[in-house]
């Protein structure tokens, strides 16, 4: 494969070219209810070519690699007709590497019927608990092995595995149907980080159960604690994104507001893109441009000081490269993508931020996020009341939005107590969803968030 | 495909071969620029074996040799689902018009000059509007062969056009989305859909407030989607069978306002939804949903219907790489009485909502929803005043479908298959932040 990819892009003749290749295998099981509904090995094999003229990009996703130089000239072509200034790339370091990976407990040495049998045990112990309508659980594990070679002479073979499972139960009473879920993964562990996890799958069930008794929040404004997945949501989708290059650097008011230098919020709150961070959803060595990845302070002591790039947006932005190019697979062209992304704990135990909040919200875990740049919107997957710094009644069905700025700077207390989670699905941009991340946050506390309900 | 069949045959009982070839054109401008232009040939096979009445599934991207994939199909077959159906033999498919040769005639640098004009047109009005435009040209082949005698192939062309245009001012970014797209390529109407955008950046002019409280509220129909998800998911077969949809016992009764018609559509002529037959190969059918407020039917897959001891309704959708399950074609809303106009000019104050976000996050199942309103304008003696910002909208979307004020005249082709009029409610719960 690497002569094959070598020998075809030696006769490219535009500003840049690169070839990724892949190859994958991959398997799942899924319970829904009481059915195995889906259970099998798959396998995948494509690749794109990418190429820049006058700063213009074409590209080619394909899956026979024997016609790679008919597929060459075709995005250089395209290319061509888009590119009508200049390339303007950051530069990278020449890289000759292979990377293996080491994962403790191989899924590909695991018989298909010990990862049924597990997950057939998982499913068994959310159908028991009464009042548990339907369950979904899912498995998955990828072995990926990429290789990428561009015209500047790099030349990368990467593997990369992971092992996630993801359970959901769906407690229901008449027309009151409440889910809760959870996930498990790794990228170094295997099948080790989906094993053992039977008292945290029967937790999820009694949450969803749990919920039915839970009263409709009243829409309002909310002192809230959020916990560290909802937290780990909000640091991902609502500043994450836009600390993305490619969607700062031509909006102009965006780059106005995300200046580095900027004061973001208090001066103990820190928030980072870690890809180096082995283990979790979100760790790779090199991006899809070849790039190295690294450790990226987003916001330290409350001040901005950095950004997520590709090698275009650092090039464009005149900053450093982040090695934060990521594609969902072959068939697209890496875009700035995030990796493991958290907020760093502070000082504060989660029972002194507690007490000190006379009213309010205590609000846990995620079920979906989106934002439009400025604003976002949450739910939550339960919370609780909070009434002269103790924790009352079960709420459910919340929906928070807000102003990501506004609400950064209304933090106002950070617990010491982070944990980074594997989200069981992953980022969604553009077209390219989903890509393995992780995110976490020890608990924090916002004044003044917007709470939609009846 | 037919030695992927033959070699299956010797191995296991009954088998299916569901093979897609793509080759997809995107042109994207950003940010007032032409971006890229790039081209996806993809082309993938799923195989589902039926073995001692047990299914099994794999799929590939590799089209070099078989083996691999029946192998891995096999194997799943030791734990697969009971298959409660056969593979259909030779069907007749449904009628349905899908293919242009227009559209294959629309050339990149066509897309690029469309794209140009479009962000023209809209600097003329202000050229602080930062634009994004993607057109994408869709050549599509699929073909459904199985051991029971099908052997059936279809073409389809897709053209789609995307145009958001944002305006950031002080304190606020403004963002005007719309989209078109069909099968044949005169129906794109690409300058349309930028007076549209016009319109609704002109309405933005003037920012005012709204206090909270509940109000009329109406939907537009790019809009209304956010109260159609919990009823879809509650019509799902799958979701009807596992018990989860808060639907499932009230099937023949009447639960929405009777002025309320849902259908599935597969057999409408250039709508990217249709297909003369499921990713199974059931023909496909229009069936009622919802009738005169009545839940007349549920949708259905093979195995789904067959664990439910019914027959599918042609909603068999997949993808290549996983097996089929219940999905829509298209979902078409019928008209209401109400002209669109008098609609806004018989409401004295109220909120008209346009973009939403946040749909399909809060309680689905539950038939809850609870949505930011990205784009909405208020109403007031019948004109539109300005634009609102920092609003949700929340309630429970079953119960607004039966208490439906009015459902408009005029209906909307919105991407990703809804065929629907704007609705106003009378009463829905209004959160402000200001």
């Amino acid at each position: 494969m690497q002569s094959l990819l070598e020998e075809a892009i030696k006769k490219s003749n535009a500003d840049y070219v690169d070839i990724r290749f892949e190859e994958s295998q991959r398997t799942v099981v899924e319970y829904l209810g009481k059915e195995l509904e889906n259970i099998g090995i798959s396998t995948s094999r494509g690749g794109i070519v990418r190429a820049i003229v006058n700063g213009g990009w074409g590209s080619v996703s394909f899956q026979d690699p024997e016609e790679l130089s008919h597929y060459i000239t075709l995005a250089i072509e395209a290319a061509r007709l888009v590119g009508k200034s200049f390339t303007r790339m950051a530069s990278a370091r020449r890289i000759r590497d292979e990377v293996k990976v080491v994962i403790k407990k191989d899924p590909r040495e695991i018989s298909l019927a010990e990862k049924k049998n597990l997950m057939e045990e998982y499913n068994g112990i959310l159908l028991k608990i009464p009042r548990i309508q339907t369950t979904s659980v899912r498995y998955h594990d990828v072995f990926l092995t990429k290789y990428f070679v561009n015209s500047e002479g790099s030349y990368l073979k990467q593997e990369w595995c992971e092992v996630v499972a993801v359970v959901q139960a769906i407690a229901r009473e008449g027309s009151n149907v409440q889910p809760a879920s959870e996930s498990f993964g790794s990228t170094t562990e295997g099948f080790l980080a989906i094993e053992g996890k039977h008292s945290l799958v029967e937790d999820t069930g009694l949450r969803a159960v749990a919920l039915l008794d839970a009263v409709p929040v009243t829409g309002d404004r909310y002192t809230v604690i959020i916990d560290h997945k909802l937290a780990g949501v909000f640091a991902h989708e609502a500043f994450g994104h836009i600390s993305e290059g490619d969607l700062i650097y031509e909006n102009e008011r965006l780059r106005e507001m995300m200046k580095l230098g900027n004061q973001f919020g208090v001066d103990n709150l820190h928030i980072l893109d870690n890809a180096t961070l082995k283990g979790y959803r979100g760790y790779y060595c090199y991006d899809d441009e070849g790039v190295p990845s690294s450790e990226t302070f987003l916001i330290k002591n409350g001040i901005l000081v950095g950004r997520l790039h590709s090698r275009e947006t650092a090039g464009k932005m005149e900053e450093g490269i982040t090695g934060n190019a990521r594609a969902i697979n072959y068939a697209h062209r890496p875009i700035v993508r995030m990796s493991n992304t958290y907020i760093l704990p502070g000082e504060k135990s989660f029972e002194e931020i507690l007490e000190e909040t006379s009213e309010g919200l205590y609000v846990r875990g995620a079920r979906g996020g989106q934002t439009n740049g400025e604003m976002f919107t949450f739910s939550a997957e339960e919370a609780f009341l909070i009434q002269k710094g103790k924790l009352a009644g079960r709420v459910r069905d919340l929906t928070l939005t807000g102003n990501v700025f506004e609400t950064l700077k209304n933090i106002d207390a950070i617990g010491n107590d982070l944990v980074i989670i594997n989200s069981g699905g992953g980022c969604g941009k553009g077209a390219q969803s989903p890509l393995p991340v992780s995110f976490g946050s020890p608990h924090i506390r916002i004044q003044n968030v917007l709470i939609g309900g009846r | 495909m037919e030695e992927l069949l033959n070699l299956a045959r010797k191995r296991a009982d009954e088998a299916e071969v569901y093979w897609i070839k793509e080759e997809r054109i995107p042109v994207e401008f950003e940010n007032d620029k032409l971006k890229s232009i790039d081209s996806k040939f993809i082309e993938g096979v799923g195989l589902r074996v039926i073995r001692n009445g047990r299914l099994g599934f794999s799929s590939t991207t590799d089209m070099r040799g078989p083996s691999l994939l029946l192998e891995n199909a096999l194997v799943a077959t030791q734990f697969g689902e009971e298959a409660g159906f056969q593979f259909p033999g030779e069907a007749e498919p449904t009628s349905v018009k899908l293919f242009d040769d227009q559209i294959l005639q629309h050339s990149r640098e066509e897309a690029v000059k469309s794209g140009e004009k479009v962000i023209k047109k809209i600097h003329a009005y202000n050229p602080d509007i930062r634009c994004y435009v993607g057109i994408t040209r869709v050549k599509k082949e699929v073909g459904i062969f199985n051991t029971r005698g099908m052997r059936l192939q279809y073409r389809k062309t897709i053209l789609g056009v995307d145009i958001t245009g944002i305006l950031a001012r002080e304190q606020d970014i403004l963002w005007v989305s719309e989209g078109t797209v069909s099968c044949r390529r005169e129906d794109i109407k690409i300058f349309d859909l930028v007076e549209e955008i016009i319109k609704k950046f002109r309405y933005s002019e003037q920012v005012v407030k709204l206090p909270s409280g509940k109000m009329p509220v109406i939907f537009n129909p790019k809009a209304i989607y956010a109260l159609l998800i919990p009823l879809m998911l509650g019509v799902n077969g799958k979701i009807v069978q596992k018990g989860a949809s808060p639907l499932s016992q009230y099937r023949g009764k009447k639960v929405f306002d009777s002025r309320l018609n849902i259908f599935d559509a597969g057999e409408m002529d250039f709508q990217p939804g249709s297909s003369p037959i499921d990713d199974e190969g059931v023909p496909t059918q229009r069936t009622p949903v919802v009738n005169g407020g009545i839940l007349t039917n549920f949708i259905f897959d093979l195995q789904t219907a067959a664990r439910m001891k019914t027959k599918s309704t042609g909603n068999g959708r997949r993808n290549f790489t996983g097996p089929p399950s219940p999905e829509f074609n298209n979902i078409v809303i019928s008209p209401g009485e109400v002209p669109y106009p008098e609609m806004i000019r018989n409401l004295k104050e109220g909120l008209l909502v346009d973009q939403v976000m946040g749909a399909g996050q809060s309680n689905i199942l539950a038939g809850e929803f609870s949505v930011n309103v990205d784009l909405a304008f208020k109403i007031e003696q019948g004109e539109i005043t300005g634009r609102v910002k920092n609003v949700m909208v929340a309630g429970n979307a079953l119960e607004a479908m039966n208490n439906i004020a009015s459902i408009s005249r005029e209906v909307q082709i919105i991407p990703g298959g809804f065929i629907t009029p704007a609705f106003l409610f009378e009463k829905l719960s209004v959160a402000s932040r200001d």
